[in-house]
């Protein structure tokens, strides 16, 4: 059971996994953009882990990582990542930016489920 | 100095002593338990002990007090005993016997310890301060002593640091010499660390290095001091024992790497690594080169070494590509979570149109940070095994059309090999001749299939039958769409059922080749006939000329109707497939009655006969006969009855048949007409003639498209038939009224031309 943050600009996959990790047993929060997410971290300091999209609007996935990582508050959270490709560069930022786990699309919500479990006991 | 000397493989311990004058090497041999001296000539330091418990003088035999104080030389295949001696009872006794203490090692002990053993002779517990400094000024070399006591157990050692105070003092050795002195020995005696000579060395190394005095370690047998270890010979033993390690480690690797490249080599796999930068490891399984055909593998990307010739869609690739590279260098959870988008079987094309089934295992290999190092992938060739897979599917189809055209004589089976064809080929020569759209081509080759699918139906080919029921369905969609359509594509359906026709055929024909049925050379002389004829011949009493031409006119009548079936004869296909076609409408297996009245059916009309028994039989079951709640409650048995009366007369055959069920729906065959515009609503009809309206193509009453009834064909292309032969059929109503609200029960009546059928008097 965790506290779990969505951040994505497309309502439908948002959605569908506010829906399914719910299912799961989770508590989820949404955002629809880096800055959203920002400020929805900030009123809900509890979250363990956050799954964002990287391609968004006002803030991209990368650089809101990146500034959740920075902040001394919010160290222990894991960020996990959506992606669609395979991109080196984005890699390396990412892992700068302390992405723990990418997370290619289509996603599949028994791995996710079960991942977020060994994640959790670690 | 009291040293040691391994001698070839026997490790012996020496102890130098002066004996007089001469100074004399003693050497144990543990391994043969034996004692021999010799004398040395170097000048090598004894210890002249002036410790009173050893006394040796070769010369005496035994001393004044009558004890033994023996010590012989002798040579080294001799047997010596050497028994220390015993002393003024004053003096506590010392047993110290070094065949006695070795005599109680078990074994060897441990080699490395007896390599490194120093037997350096103990001073006692007891020893007199003054010659304790003795022995310290006789042997600088060593700046400690072991201390035992009089069983010979170790109790210390006694350091030649603790005696400076004597030693740098004016007054030290006289206070030494003062037996008054209240330092004694003991007060003296240092702890040291005490193993056993069967120690395991790493045990010792262990202890040493935990609580070790500097100077080394005494060794002991039994309990019994048998001599030390210094510091350096400890530090040796170590590196020793580090270098065996470290050799039998490499023995053990290099076994390793040899298994695992004879693995390589031979296996029958294709194992290669993809390392952090995509690229291939040169170690890799040699049969790879044989998978992938080219040896051009070290070093290449790993997406080019297997998808160069593959036929892939280019997002499985992109994906693959996603989930190898991006979890590479990341937490195993990465892959963990995407694993499922990986590509597990392709294939590949190699020159010529020749494919390979490849069948691939990713493998992440992880370092203690659960990171992703490196991948091992692992890849089949399953092109043998899907070949392999498809030829037993095959073999199933084809057994399965065997057991079907089995479950048919040879004729029927021919004869509906035939007649499809014929409809076949009349569907193509009307799709041929018309390319536009034409609603009554369409319908002809809707009924086409559809008749052969009954006949398919009814003999049982189920997968005949699913096929030609697919190509109905796809032609029945363009005829509701009432638009053009496109002739090439109705074609190519058709076609379909053509080739499921000839596979049929070239099972039978390549598998059955001898397979002829029930018929055989000759003509078939069945039951009826046989018992007839046999009758006949055997009632002939043979004494009355008038009856004996009767008995040959009667013979030759029977023998007439040898080609000939009977009505039963005809239900005989039928009574198989009425069970399912019970079971497909959930209905129970209805009962039928046949009266024959000794009547044989012509060959000509018996085909026909056959599918109109056969048609009618499906309508009764599909619309006729009600389910068995409503048949109780309308107080008749559960199961149908089925009936199918034949008479004979000179100009007239014919067939009637009826069922017991509810009878024909007059209101909804009128309204059916009504909307297929059969009919204008002008005036009212006679039931008789809304019965009629059944024989019209397209007009069904029920909706939903199953296998059975209810395609709006079937009774026009009786109808049809029937007339072709001469024939004609009439629906008679079974009740009085003449209200076309309600269902009336009814028969139909088939009549033919007398010459059909003849009477088997």
């Amino acid at each position: 059971m965790a506290k779990i943050l969505v951040v994505d600009d497309s309502e439908t996959v948002r959605h569908r996994l506010v829906l399914d990790l719910q299912a799961a047993g989770h508590e989820v929060i949404e955002a629809e953009d880096g800055v959203k997410g920002l400020q929805t971290l900030n009123s809900n300091q509890d979250t363990n882990i956050v799954i964002s999209d990287i391609n968004m609007p006002e803030m991209d996935g990368i650089t809101m990582c990146s500034k959740i990582n920075e902040n001394e508050r919010f160290k222990d959270i894991h960020l996990f990542v959506l992606t669609t490709e395979f991109d080196s560069d984005l890699k390396t930022k990412g892992k700068k930016a302390g992405v723990k786990l990418w997370i290619t699309k289509p996603v599949k919500m028994a791995k996710l489920t079960a991942v977020i479990q060994k994640v959790l006991e670690r | 100095m009291m040293g040691k000397q391994v001698e070839e493989e026997r490790l012996i311990f020496r102890w130098f002593k002066r004996v007089g004058r001469k100074k004399i090497s003693m050497q144990y041999h543990i391994d043969r338990k034996e004692f021999s001296t010799t004398t040395v000539e170097s000048s090598l330091e004894v210890i002249p002990i002036k410790n009173p418990v050893i006394n040796i003088d070769q010369q005496s035999h035994t001393n004044d007090k009558g004890n033994k104080n023996r010590f012989e030389v002798s040579r080294s295949d001799h047997k010596t005993d050497l028994e220390i001696g015993v002393n003024d009872s004053s003096d506590p006794p010392v047993l110290y016997s070094p065949e006695t203490v070795i005599d109680s090692i078990e074994g060897v002990g441990n080699r490395d310890i007896l390599k490194e053993l120093q037997p350096i002779v103990p001073v006692y517990w007891n020893i007199p301060m003054p010659d304790l400094l003795e022995v310290f000024k006789q042997y600088p070399q060593y700046t400690f002593f072991p201390v035992v006591d009089d069983l010979m157990h170790p109790q210390g050692i006694i350091r030649e640091q603790k005696l400076k105070k004597f030693v740098y003092s004016r007054f030290g050795a006289a206070l030494l010499e003062n037996p008054d002195l209240k330092d004694k020995l003991t007060d003296f005696i240092e702890p040291c660390t005490i193993v056993g000579v069967d120690d395991k060395s790493e045990e010792i190394l262990k202890t040493y290095s935990e609580s070790g005095t500097t100077e080394g370690i005494i060794v002991t047998a039994d309990s019994k001091y048998l001599g030390v270890i210094s510091l350096r010979s400890l530090v040796k033993m170590g590196h020793d024992r580090e270098l065996n390690l470290q050799e039998s480690h490499n023995r053990i690797l290099e076994q390793r790497n040899k298994d695992i490249n004879h693995i390589l080599r031979n296996m029958k796999q294709g194992i290669f690594t993809i390392q952090e930068d995509g690229t291939v490891h040169h170690d890799y399984s040699v049969h790879l080169e044989t998978l992938l055909e080219t040896n051009e593998i070290e070093g290449r990307h790993y997406v080019d070494l297997l998808f160069q010739n593959a036929n892939l869609e280019k997002d499985k690739l992109s994906q693959t590509r996603s989930v190898i590279e991006n979890s590479m260098g990341e937490d195993v959870l990465t892959f963990e979570v995407n694993s499922h988008l990986l590509i597990e079987e392709y294939r590949i094309c190699f020159s010529g149109e020749r494919t390979k089934h490849i069948e691939l295992f990713w493998n992440p290999v992880v370092d203690e940070d659960d990171i992703i190092r490196r991948f091992i992938v692992n890849i089949r060739d399953k092109t043998e095994i899907v070949t392999l897979q498809n030829n037993a599917f095959q073999q199933q189809k084809e057994f399965k059309i065997i057991t079907q055209v089995l479950s048919i004589t040879r004729d029927r089976f021919e004869e509906f090999i035939k007649s499809s064809n014929e409809y076949v080929e009349s569907c193509i020569a009307l799709l041929d001749e018309n390319s536009f759209f034409e609603m009554s081509v369409i319908d002809h080759i809707f009924r086409n299939l559809h008749t052969i699918k009954g006949n398919s139906r009814l003999y049982g080919f189920d997968d005949l039958t699913n096929s030609v029921h697919d190509v109905e369905e796809s032609v029945n969609q363009v005829r509701s769409r009432n638009a053009a359509y496109d002739s090439r594509e109705l074609k190519s359906e058709i076609l379909k059922v053509d080739s499921m026709l000839k596979e049929y055929i070239m099972v039978t024909e390549k598998k059955l080749s001898s397979f002829q049925g029930t018929k055989q050379k000759g003509v078939f002389l069945d039951n009826q006939l046989y018992s007839a004829l046999t009758n006949t011949l055997m009632s002939e009493k043979l004494h009355n000329l008038p009856d004996s031409i009767q008995t040959i006119i009667k013979s030759k009548k029977i023998l007439n109707a040898l080609n000939t079936a009977s009505l039963e004869d005809l239900f005989s296909d039928v009574g198989a497939s009425l069970k399912s076609m019970a079971e497909i409408v959930g209905k129970p297996k209805p009962n039928l009655f046949i009266t024959s009245n000794n009547i044989r059916i012509i060959e000509k009309i018996s085909s026909i006969l056959n599918v109109i028994i056969m048609h009618s039989i499906r309508n009764s079951l599909v619309h006729g006969i009600e389910d068995p709640q409503m048949r109780r409650a309308l107080g008749k048995p559960a199961e149908g009855n089925i009936h199918l009366f034949a008479t004979l007369t000179d100009d007239q055959f014919r067939v009637e048949y009826w069922d017991d069920g509810t009878g024909l729906d007059l209101k909804k065959i009128m309204s059916k007409a009504l909307d297929s515009g059969l009919v204008k609503l002008n005036k009212p009809l006679h039931d008789r003639q809304i019965a009629q309206f059944i024989f019209c193509p397209g007009l069904s009453t029920t909706n939903d498209i199953t296998e059975m009834a209810g395609r709006g064909v079937g009774m026009d292309a009786i109808l049809k038939a029937i007339k072709s032969v001469e024939g004609s059929m009439d629906i008679i109503f079974l009740d009085k009224k003449d209200d076309s609200s309600s269902k009336r029960p009814f028969k139909f009546v088939l009549n033919f031309p007398g010459e059909y059928a003849q009477l088997l008097s």
